[in-house]
């Protein structure tokens, strides 16, 4: 065919144009025309083929679409199981474990954790079974020491002050003269005796008193007081000493005080244990007592003519068995609780108590607490 | 004729000093050892007033007191009761049982005699 093409070109390039026009209608159009056909019927029958391929092809592709969806969809459903299902044997077992350990926190020791696992988390919830078993009885025996405690101290202090008593007894029938007049010498020691044993007798209350406070147990009765009350009581129970050392006791209450609400025995207590001390460390000069009320509460001041006490003692005297300075203090007296129980009772109603002090002036104390205490005992009056 | 005094107490030492304070001045002392011997004399001896130690053995503490104050005579004599350490709460239990007056441990002697007295209107 081309070499027909080129015999054409030739010719061409020769003078038989018009021979070449005749040849070329002749035998090269039908050629051309001929591959044209070709070539459309070429490319109609693979465009046929094409679509039948494409056709083919979309079936397979849909098939295999339709596989790789299932596949996928198998796969992430086998993934949710086995995910629900390692999750639930881990979750399971530490929702148990964790409403078992609620319980123990609540005081419920009677936890029994049960769990399919055979693996470590089975072993934790039998150690949390096991373990909240012996805490129970840990508790339980705790709890029977700590009543156990308060009996022995309620019952050694019954033991302790019996025989105190007794000794208190005797002293004091000697010196009135039941058993006939003692004479002086005998009668001047006896006193030694009795305030010995009255210390005594002092200090076996204040023990128990302040492990009481401190076991919690101390429990204020709700009454009704009238301050003037309690400042006499006390002012009567330390005149025989103020007297005997020549110490002015003045007493300075504000009209028209209100009836206060609180513990009566036990303010009488902490305000006794304040004036005592005061009296106890005062050698000479004075003591006043001033009773007013700031809002709703009550304001007591204690101010002594005594030695002072050094600021770094100002708090520390509130401590127990604490005594500032040993010689002077033990040659007073005192049990060295007094403070200590006072500041516990004084703020168990919610009072403040603090003292303040010029050395070789004088020192006082303050006390100041609400009218109408609240912690106090239900329905006791 | 000197008043008489039942003591109830199971210390021998607190009956004796009782006893030794209360004869000292006229009065004519009885005792009993515990609560049971207690309510026993009291029926038995009829006496004008009663002392009654309160922790005592054999008896929960102011049983005694109120099996006297259930009978007709013990009803009507004055019944004191010994508390040890003005526990509180104590008087108020001391008047629940029907006891008349208590007194704390330790007392002072005068102060014993004079509630007595109180209650007995004169001395032995």
């Amino acid at each position: 065919m081309f070499d027909k093409l080129v015999h054409v070109y030739d010719f061409a390039e020769g003078d038989g144009l018009s021979k070449a026009r005749a040849d070329f209608s002749k035998d090269i159009l039908p050629l051309i025309t001929r591959m044209q056909r070709n070539a459309i019927t070429g490319s109609l029958e693979w465009e046929e083929k094409m679509a039948r391929d494409a056709s083919l092809n979309h079936r397979e592709f849909r098939a295999n679409q339709r596989a790789v969806v299932t596949a996928s969809f198998a796969a992430v459903a086998l993934a949710l199981l086995l995910g629900y299902t390692i999750s639930s044997s881990i979750t399971g077992p530490v929702h148990a474990i964790r409403s078992a350990l609620r319980k123990v926190a609540g005081g419920d020791f009677d936890v029994r954790v049960v769990v399919a696992n055979k693996d470590e988390l089975g072993d934790l919830a039998d150690r949390v079974t096991s373990t909240s078993e012996q805490l129970g009885t840990l508790y339980n025996k705790l709890e029977a020491a700590n009543q156990h405690k308060s009996q022995f101290l309620a019952n050694m202090s019954h033991e302790l002050r019996t025989p105190m008593n007794s000794i208190l007894g005797y002293t004091e029938l000697i010196q009135d003269g039941i058993y006939g007049e003692p004479p002086e010498k005998i009668a001047e020691v006896l006193e030694r005796v009795d305030s010995n044993g009255k210390d005594l007798l002092n200090l076996i209350n204040d023990v128990l008193d302040i492990s009481k406070i401190e076991a919690g147990e101390l429990v204020l009765q709700n009454d009704e007081y009238r301050f003037g009350d309690i400042i006499q009581s006390v002012a009567s129970t330390v005149e025989p000493l103020a007297e005997s050392k020549a110490i002015d006791l003045r007493l300075d209450l504000a009209d028209g005080l209100p009836m206060g609400r609180g513990d009566a025995q036990r303010l009488r207590q902490a305000v006794l244990n304040v004036v005592g001390n005061a009296v106890k460390f005062t050698e000479t000069g004075s003591i006043t007592v001033r009773v007013n009320t700031e809002g709703n509460r009550f304001r007591i001041e204690v101010a002594d003519t005594g030695p002072g006490i050094s600021e770094d003692d100002l708090e520390g005297i509130f401590g127990e068995f604490y005594q500032a300075d040993s010689s002077s203090t033990r040659a007073a007296g005192g049990t060295g609780l007094g403070l200590a129980i006072s500041r516990r009772i004084i703020e168990m109603h919610e009072g403040k108590i603090w003292a303040e002090s010029e050395l070789g002036k004088g020192t006082s104390f303050f006390i100041e607490l609400p009218v109408q205490a609240e912690n106090l005992q239900e329905g006791v009056s | 004729m000197s008043k008489r005094i039942l003591v109830i107490e199971d210390q021998e030492d607190n009956r004796r000093i009782l006893r030794d304070l209360l004869s000292s001045v006229g009065f004519e002392v009885l005792e009993a050892v515990d609560g049971v011997e207690g309510v026993d004399a009291a029926a038995r001896e009829k006496p004008d007033l009663i002392l009654t130690d309160i922790q005592m053995p054999n008896m929960d503490d102011y049983e005694t007191a109120r099996r006297i104050k259930a009978t007709e005579t013990g009803a009507a004599t004055p019944v004191i009761a010994v508390t040890s350490y003005a526990l509180s709460g104590d008087e108020e239990k001391a008047r629940a049982a029907g006891c008349d007056d208590y007194i704390a441990k330790p007392y002072s002697p005068r102060a014993l005699l004079a509630k007595v007295r109180a209650h007995l209107g004169d001395d032995g």
